[in-house]
């Protein structure tokens, strides 16, 4: 197998990985938004619900989530589903996206001062107008930087999908190496997650140096 | 005019804060409610804004009960710019001019941007328009809070502790400021500064420990506060 043979198969794979990882992150982004809204509320039956579940995830190995939702769930009686590798493999990266993701708004919306509340009040603004204009634009810049670590983690999670046969960009390596006898394909792989994660990471902190060279702070 | 009626206020496993307070801002005039920290100063702006909801006393807006009010109208009418001033830090100085007259007066965008221009400028802050909050000084912003409150232009704005961020200067030139604007809205001063008061207030309240120890002249009320003061440092 030549070298341009492999780099074209090992591509293949990562554009699945990655059409993997945008899709998750982007379901787990929207559903975070309301739970961290909820876990942020004081009390009540469903935060606690929400808590435990978010817990739950945060406190398990995403591995393990992957072969439940793949393997284990059709086996459950009435309410078991058989998924595809594919579907499989973004419900249960969004699932863990969101857990983290929602921490993250939860602390984002907490980290916003009371005070702008009372102040978006104060002129008319009606609650939900308060969440849109005043609440969420500055939890969303704060949150912004962790936001993107969960990002990239989620993306470098990815490559965990091979294990329910989903031929993504490790599957693809081990299987060019497997022919080839040749490690420093696994570099090469390593090298295309660089790509996409190092900008993603300097953009975490090119939004906190404008948010400081703004003057961003919650009074 | 705002007519205050024995109103008292307890919060929930607290104190009473307010003790059967009553007194009234006329329009027209310049009032000041002073009192040192913890006389119940905070608490009585945030019931008479409607953010603390009371069960004893009523307060009155022109004859009507402020809590039979609609939200909307209340707010129209009766501002509020709080100690911490509040300014949006995600805004411009221009975009928080903005906000409320776009979405709570319903102004087309380029109206709102032009009144909000025009209100800058009548301020002599114009040059701040692009500026974030974070970035001008503590005189600045309390200016556009106080203009962010004007261009909803209420019949009544209460300003909490306006110059806790302000030196000395700055809080001259404030007052001298704040009384340039005094015959198109009627201010209540919220304040321990007593100079100030009486260089921007006629009429004054005492509050101390929750209650009402005298309502007049400022000067007068003034003079209690800093034999309260003497008395309270003995």
């Amino acid at each position: 197998m030549t070298f341009g043979r492999a780099l074209a198969f090992l591509l293949r794979g990562f554009v699945l990985t990655l059409l993997v990882a945008a899709a998750s992150l982007l379901l787990g982004f929207l559903v975070s938004i309301p739970v961290g809204i909820v876990l942020n509320l004081p009390g009540g039956v469903v935060r606690l619900v929400l808590r435990a579940v978010v817990d739950f995830i945060r406190g398990t190995p995403i591995l393990i989530q992957l072969l439940f939702v793949y393997f284990g769930w059709p086996l459950i009686p009435v309410v078991g589903v058989s998924l595809s590798p594919i579907a499989a493999s973004i419900l249960a990266l969004t699932v863990n996206s969101a857990a983290y993701m929602a921490e993250v708004v939860r602390s984002g919306l907490m980290s916003v001062s009371p005070g702008q509340r009372l102040a978006g009040r104060a002129l008319g603004l009606r609650p939900w107008q308060v969440f849109r204009f005043v609440v969420w634009p500055q939890a969303f810049r704060i949150a912004m930087p962790p936001l993107m670590n969960s990002v990239v983690a989620l993306i470098k999670d990815t490559a965990l999908i091979s294990v329910i046969t989903v031929s993504e960009l490790i599957a693809n390596v081990r299987s060019v190496v497997s022919v080839t006898w040749n490690p420093a394909y696994y570099l090469v792989a390593a090298v295309l997650f660089f790509i996409v994660t190092f900008p993603l990471m300097k953009l975490a902190g090119r939004v906190e140096r404008r948010m400081k060279e703004r003057g961003f702070a919650n009074d | 005019m705002i007519e205050v009626e024995r109103l008292s206020f307890r919060y929930p496993g607290g104190a009473l804060a307010l003790k059967e307070v009553s007194v009234r801002f006329a329009p027209g005039k310049v009032s000041a409610v002073l009192g040192e920290s913890g006389s119940g100063k905070t608490t009585f702006l945030l019931c008479i804004g409607r953010f603390l909801r009371f069960r004893k006393g009523t307060v009155r807006l022109d004859g009507a009960d402020i809590r039979t009010l609609p939200e909307r109208e209340f707010r129209r009418r009766v501002g509020i710019v709080f100690q911490h001033l509040y300014l949006f830090p995600h805004l411009t100085v221009l975009e928080n001019m903005m906000l409320a007259p776009v979405h709570v007066l319903g102004r087309p965008g380029d109206e709102a941007e032009a009144e909000a221009r025009k209100m800058l400028d009548r301020l002599d802050i114009g040059d701040l328009a692009q500026s974030y909050p974070g970035q001008v000084s503590g005189g600045q912003a309390q200016r556009v809070a106080i203009a962010r409150a004007l261009l909803l232009r209420p019949d009544y704005l209460f300003l909490d502790e306006p110059t806790s961020a302000l030196d000395a200067k700055t809080a001259d030139d404030f007052a001298a400021w704040l009384k340039g604007l005094k015959d198109t809205t009627n201010f209540v001063v919220v304040t321990h500064n007593l100079l100030f008061a009486e260089s921007v207030a006629t009429e004054g309240v005492y509050l101390s420990g929750g209650r009402v120890l005298d309502t007049g002249p400022v000067g007068r009320i003034a003079g209690h506060a800093r034999a309260g003061k003497l008395v309270t440092r003995g």
